[in-house]
């Protein structure tokens, strides 16, 4: 595997210009504001939802679920990354709904189905690059859908969502030392599911 | 070729080591390890590929449109009840204990402890007087009127009835002698002590301000209470709860 190329264009959501402030007037009970907020970062949400749950449907109530707890709370914010912040929110709510509904997918999980498909990047200039690229995403998804779920769960928020080990704890509501070893682990076996794919990373 | 003089480490130290973690970059023996096997250093190098990679995995479009509000809350009429019924209390309070605190005082606290405690003896022993005085002013026992010593056509109004009052307050042995008179009407009122009554009716009437502002107060007071106690029942029952 070779690192990929730093040009490429981002394809996470970025913060919202002037953020700070829309955040404010959400917080100040402004429904507008927090309307912009959340759809501009419903795809994050969205997207950390479905890399946990594995499923659609759940991670679309999952989504849900979140933005009413954030809606709830937002006035007791008290600053940070935003993204963050409703990242954290959307993967308790998540794993709230993983332990009520006891899955344990074992088998790979589907593919995203039409019409929640990667939103489009709209710098992507280069349609074969943009072709590689879409299809290291998609051996990345399937090979950490055929994780188990604990291992899953801790990579998904410490290497996808960039959550440290006290996040990720707390999240799941483990101690700091098993989630080492989930992500120590969840790695390891990435690297091996990925092994016959490493000219993916070439591009 | 350099020699390996050590046994691989644990997959998950390089892992740790691959996601920097403190504890793995501060282990020396790791990192001397790393400098020596190749194998171990392109496990690292791949790990940290693979962690770049999944960094960057995009955000998804979500599988239905989702609803980015919580729907608003009716506003509910009882919450305007309970706002009204408890911003009402405390001024009604207020008033109804100055009401109070400003009639009992004018009545009875202007004129001093002894005067007060002569006035409510006075009050008392004018208590039973009242009916009479009552009916002579409604006008229907027409012997009352006619015991006082008065024309039943001059009792028969209001006017009638002050007349007397004001007549026992200022002619004192004319509204003894009439009030003797006739002792079966209020036999347990003496002739000593009728002009003490006639006093205590003359100080009601001159105290009737007073007194009503004391009443008006304390009727206040109670409604301040029952608003108070009967704003969260109206509010549950006008929210369905």
């Amino acid at each position: 595997m070779s690192d990929p190329d730093p040009s490429r264009p981002a394809t996470r959501t970025r913060p919202m210009a002037e953020e700070a402030a829309v955040v404010a007037a959400a917080a100040r009970g402004d429904r507008s504001a927090f309307t912009q907020l959340m759809e501009h970062y419903q795809g994050a949400c969205y997207g950390l939802a479905w890399r946990l749950l594995g499923d659609p449907d759940l991670a679309a109530d999952a989504t849900q679920d979140a933005f009413i707890h954030a809606y709830d709370h937002i006035g007791a914010y008290r600053g940070g990354v935003f993204r963050s912040w409703l990242l954290r929110i959307t993967a308790n709510a998540s794993y709230d709904i993983l332990r009520r509904s006891q899955r344990r997918p074992t088998t790979v999980l589907p593919e995203p189905e039409e019409g929640q498909a990667d939103i489009a990047d709209p710098r992507a200039v280069n349609p074969v690059a943009e072709s590689a690229r879409a299809e290291l995403y998609r051996a990345l998804d399937a090979a950490l859908r055929q994780l188990p779920e604990d291992q899953r769960v801790a990579v998904v928020l410490c290497d996808v969502y960039g959550m440290d080990y006290q996040e990720v704890a707390e999240s799941i509501q483990a101690p700091i030392g098993t989630v080492k070893s989930r992500i120590h682990r969840g790695r390891l076996r990435l690297r091996v599911l990925l092994a016959d794919q490493r000219e993916l990373f070439e591009g | 070729m350099s020699m390996i003089t050590r046994a691989h480490p644990d997959p998950q130290r390089l892992a740790a080591l691959a996601g920097g973690d403190p504890d793995a970059l501060s282990d020396r023996e790791l990192i001397a390890h790393l400098a020596d096997c190749a194998a171990c250093d392109g496990q690292v190098r791949d790990l940290k590929v693979l962690r770049t990679a999944l960094a960057e995995l995009p955000d998804l479009a979500p599988s239905r449109p989702l609803q980015l509000l919580p729907p608003v809350a009716e506003p509910r009429p009882a919450a305007g009840w309970r706002i009204t019924f408890r911003r009402a209390f405390a001024p009604l309070a207020v008033a109804g204990m100055v009401l109070l605190l400003v009639g009992s005082v004018g009545a009875t606290g202007a004129l001093g402890p002894a005067d007060a405690g002569a006035f409510f003896q006075r009050l008392q022993l004018a208590a039973p007087a009242a009916p009479a005085a009552m009916e002579a002013a409604t006008g229907q026992p027409e012997e009352t009127a006619t015991d006082a010593g008065m024309a039943p056509n001059e009792l028969a109004s209001p006017e009638g009835s002050r007349a007397q009052i004001g007549a026992m307050a200022t002619d004192t042995p004319r509204a003894a002698e009439a009030t003797a008179a006739p002792a079966e009407s209020v036999p347990e009122v003496t002739g000593e002590s009728d002009t003490s009554r006639d006093g205590g009716l003359a100080m009601v009437e001159d105290r009737a301000g007073w007194i009503l502002a004391a009443v008006a107060g304390m009727g206040l007071l109670a409604l301040a209470l029952v608003l108070r106690r009967s704003g969260s029942p109206i509010d549950r029952r006008l929210s369905g709860r």
